[in-house]
């Protein structure tokens, strides 16, 4: 118990992140060419339920699309409620808010505690693995994020901070 | 004839989910029992018609197949990937009701296959309303007495209600309820599967609604190469320099909105939003491409168009075909008004929406004279005015009131009206609809029509007369394919095309995929402007893990057009069928020019040769049929003495 406070403790003091995803809205098509493309480099499928970005469309409200991307908050809610050691952590190279999915437990303090994650789509539960998975700025990947390279609008943008 | 299993296939789900609404019972049949030869959608769709619906059935016998199937590359990120090809006994044809296809986009069909499943297959009929709940990979046949009634809209926001605001739902209004001949299957604000009016097949098995929900996604086999495929891929693949990037539009009452998942925006499809009115402020619901209602102004246009959404009523043909000969119909002195509703004697943007919501609702319901504007325009001309109504229907319908189509020719690629091609280029377009089994407009022609209407130089394209002939050559082995001086000769100049479009269309609502975006002919990219004519193959391959060449994905998209074609030869379609869409070409374009009937039955000559088919019966030959590797069908036929 000890122990874990104080990585939780530790982990208070977080680096800012490099870069952050920002989303105009107005220019979406609700094509989901963005969550397609992630989940097809994370995952190998084509499956938007398992994307660490949501497009969400009621085709009944009227609405423009609502985008939901996780901002890499400077005072991360989730990686301060994940009570294991090592599970929750900030990348080096991007400063993006990671999970270790070797550690993950599966508790879900991390997806309740994130209070943009109404709709479960920020912080998400991967049911094959049982583990939960978020947006990590595609922090293996050369070109940076690939959701913003998906679009063919130009509705997501990479912001450096 | 049909293609091995293989295990756990990606890009397919696997699974064909069938439900049988007489007993109420479920099942699930190997989608590989067909996948190899006939890839998926609208291929499939034709398979399983031609073993199951036999030709004495009619639309509304429980014995008619109901069919909405995805492809393999339904729901992953190949451009333009969500959507789906229905299949049935389409009601709306005419003179007799048979086989006929439609497609759908929107977000139901790639959660289809997020559920599990790559089409459904509904036959008989329930005894009381019910509609379907599926969820990633099981169904629940449940009660709809509390949704027969209720407009689409209502609908779909009640089973968002009941099984969460990402369930997605495809339902039928009260048109379709009521068998309305023009009643389409909707999901989304506006997506619908419109030709054939098979949301009357729908009604008549008392099915309300199909709701999906699903999280297990589409597996890709290379993810890889296929990401990069579908990122490669970009507008600059299709349409010439000057038409640059698409724009969003700055308008605060449009909004750019993809009507199909992983679309790159092509067409850039424009929603109305914001619009202020007595109807559903503000509803996303009135596309600005393909379809309108001619209204005194956008508030009218907008009530009309989402009346039309709830009702489920079809785009095309209601604005085009019904009011249209109503509108001549009137000019005549046939008819004066609905209702006390006078009817104009011209639609145009002096049509009060008053006339549009008052002639919808009486079809709707059925109400008077809607009940018999309820069957189609062809059968209603039969039936009121003392037929006197039936010399207007050639000029709407191609081919009516003779052919075997009884479809509003919403778009005939004729002329120079609405992005047509002008003559000679129309050539192809007339041989397309001669030989098709509906109107092709939204599915076949744009292929061709398109390319023509933007890359010429001599209509502000920048391709030469030299280099369209060398494009020509390249992509349908004749080089007079684009070339506006060659028209009836030599004949393999228009034929070719038309032929090379028809199967390509096959290949394309069986991926399924739109047709507004592939087969990629031109291209900015390269250096002699031939496109990308491998890439549905290419796309097919990376998701899948199966090598298809361009070469065996076109033998399919032939097999399929050939099955299409026995399908007709079992109604008894003969060459003198095909004929009968003539007429309709005769009458002058809006240059003055009209079909030549005897150089274009030389044309006809031809085609039937190239593709295999009798020049006598226009009938697929025996050695044709095997050479598909269609031996049964070809044994039928034989048995039916239908085989030349």
């Amino acid at each position: 118990m000890a122990e874990t406070r104080s990585a939780a403790l530790r982990d208070l003091r977080v680096r800012e992140p490099r870069s952050v995803i920002v989303v105009n809205r107005g220019l979406c098509s609700g094509c989901l060419c963005c969550q397609l493309a992630c989940s097809l480099f994370h995952e190998g499928e084509c499956n938007p339920a398992l994307a660490r970005l949501d497009v969400f469309h009621d085709p009944l409200a009227g609405m423009d699309n609502v985008i939901e991307v996780c901002k890499q908050c400077l005072a991360p809610s989730c990686l301060h409620a994940c009570s294991v050691p090592g599970a929750f952590g900030v990348d080096e190279a991007t400063g993006a808010r990671v999970i270790d999915e070797e550690k993950c437990v599966g508790c879900g303090q991390c997806a309740k505690a994130c209070p943009l994650n109404d709709r479960g789509t920020i912080l998400r539960y991967h049911p094959g693995r049982k583990v939960y998975v978020k947006c990590d700025l595609c922090r293996e990947r050369e070109g940076g994020p690939l959701c913003v390279e998906a679009c063919p609008w130009g509705a997501l943008e990479v912001s450096n901070t | 004839m049909r293609g091995g299993k293989t295990h756990k296939p990606c890009g397919w789900t696997g699974k064909i989910l069938r439900v049988d609404l007489t007993t109420g019972t479920v099942r699930e049949d190997d989608t590989m029992t067909y996948g190899r030869h006939y890839i998926g959608g609208r291929g499939i769709n034709a398979r399983i018609a031609w073993e199951e619906i036999p030709p004495e059935v009619g639309p509304f016998d429980p014995e008619n197949r109901l069919m909405l199937m995805a492809g393999p590359l339904t729901g992953t990120l190949a451009p333009s990937s969500g959507r789906l090809t229905v299949g049935g006994i389409a009601p709306q044809m005419y003179p007799t009701s048979r086989y006929s296809r439609s497609g759908m986009g929107g977000r139901w069909p790639s959660e289809l296959k997020y559920a599990g499943y790559d089409g459904v297959v509904i036959q008989g009929k329930a005894e009381k309303p019910v509609y379907l709940w599926v969820h990633n990979g099981e169904t629940e046949v449940r009660d709809a007495g509390h949704l027969w009634g209720l407009d689409i809209f209502a609908t779909i926001r009640a089973l968002m209600n009941t099984h969460g605001d990402e369930a997605k739902v495809a339902c039928i209004g009260p048109a379709g309820e009521r068998l309305v001949h023009v009643a389409v299957i909707q999901n989304d604000s506006e997506s619908a599967a419109g030709q054939g009016a098979f949301g009357a097949v729908m009604g008549s098995k008392n099915l309300k609604a199909i709701a999906v929900r699903g999280t297990m996604g589409v597996k890709v086999a290379r993810p890889g190469p296929f990401l990069s495929m579908c990122l490669s891929v970009d507008r600059r693949g299709i349409v010439p320099p000057k038409m640059g990037p698409p724009k969003p539009s700055p308008s605060p009452y449009e909004h750019v909105q993809a009507c199909s998942l992983a679309c790159r925006a092509f067409c850039v499809t424009t929603f109305r939003k914001n619009i202020p009115g007595r109807v559903y402020p503000g509803l996303n619901s009135g596309q600005c491409h393909c379809f309108g209602f001619p209204a005194a102004s956008l508030e009218e246009d907008f009530e009309a168009r989402v009346t039309l959404s709830k009702y489920g009523l079809n785009g095309f043909d209601v604005p085009y075909g019904i009011a249209r000969w109503l509108a001549m119909c009137a000019k005549d002195g046939l008819i004066t008004d609905l209702d006390g509703e006078p009817v104009p004697q011209w639609i145009d943007r002096k049509t009060p929406s008053r006339f549009w919501l008052t002639l919808m609702r009486k079809i709707a319901y059925r109400e008077g004279i809607g009940d018999i504007l309820a069957e189609g325009t062809c059968r209603a001309a039969d039936r009121l005015f003392d037929g006197k109504g039936r010399r207007f229907l050639d000029a709407i319908y191609p081919g009516a009131p003779e052919a075997p189509l009884g479809q509003v020719g919403h778009w005939d690629g004729h002329g120079t009206w609405a992005g047509a091609p002008p003559f000679p280029h129309w050539l192809v377009s007339v041989l397309i609809w001669t030989f098709d089994t509906r109107d092709p407009g939204s599915d076949t022609l744009h292929a061709y029509t398109n390319r023509i209407q933007s890359w010429p130089v001599e209509r502000g394209g920048i391709l030469t007369r030299s280099q369209m002939r060398e494009v020509g050559k390249k992509v349908y082995g004749t080089e007079g394919a684009f070339d506006p001086e060659v028209s009836y000769e030599p004949a393999s100049a228009k034929v070719l095309p038309a032929i090379w479009h028809t199967d390509r269309a096959c290949v394309v609502s069986s991926l399924v995929v739109c047709e507004q975006f592939f087969p990629q002919v031109l291209s900015e990219y390269t250096e002699d402007h031939v496109g990308d004519l491998a890439l549905e193959s290419k796309l097919l391959s990376g998701a899948t893990g199966i090598d298809v060449s361009m070469a065996e994905l076109d033998k399919a998209g032939e097999r399929i057009f050939n099955l299409e074609r026995a399908i007709e030869v079992r109604y008894g379609r003969t060459r003198k069928d095909d004929e009968k869409m003539i007429a309709y070409y005769e009458q002058p374009d809006d240059k003055g020019i009209v079909l030549n009937r005897e150089k274009y039955l030389g044309l006809m000559d031809e085609y039937y040769k190239v593709r295999g088919w009798d020049p006598q019966t226009g009938r697929p030959t025996r050695e044709k049929l095997k050479e598909l590797g269609m031996h049964d069908v070809a044994a039928e036929l034989d048995r039916r003495g239908s085989i030349p």
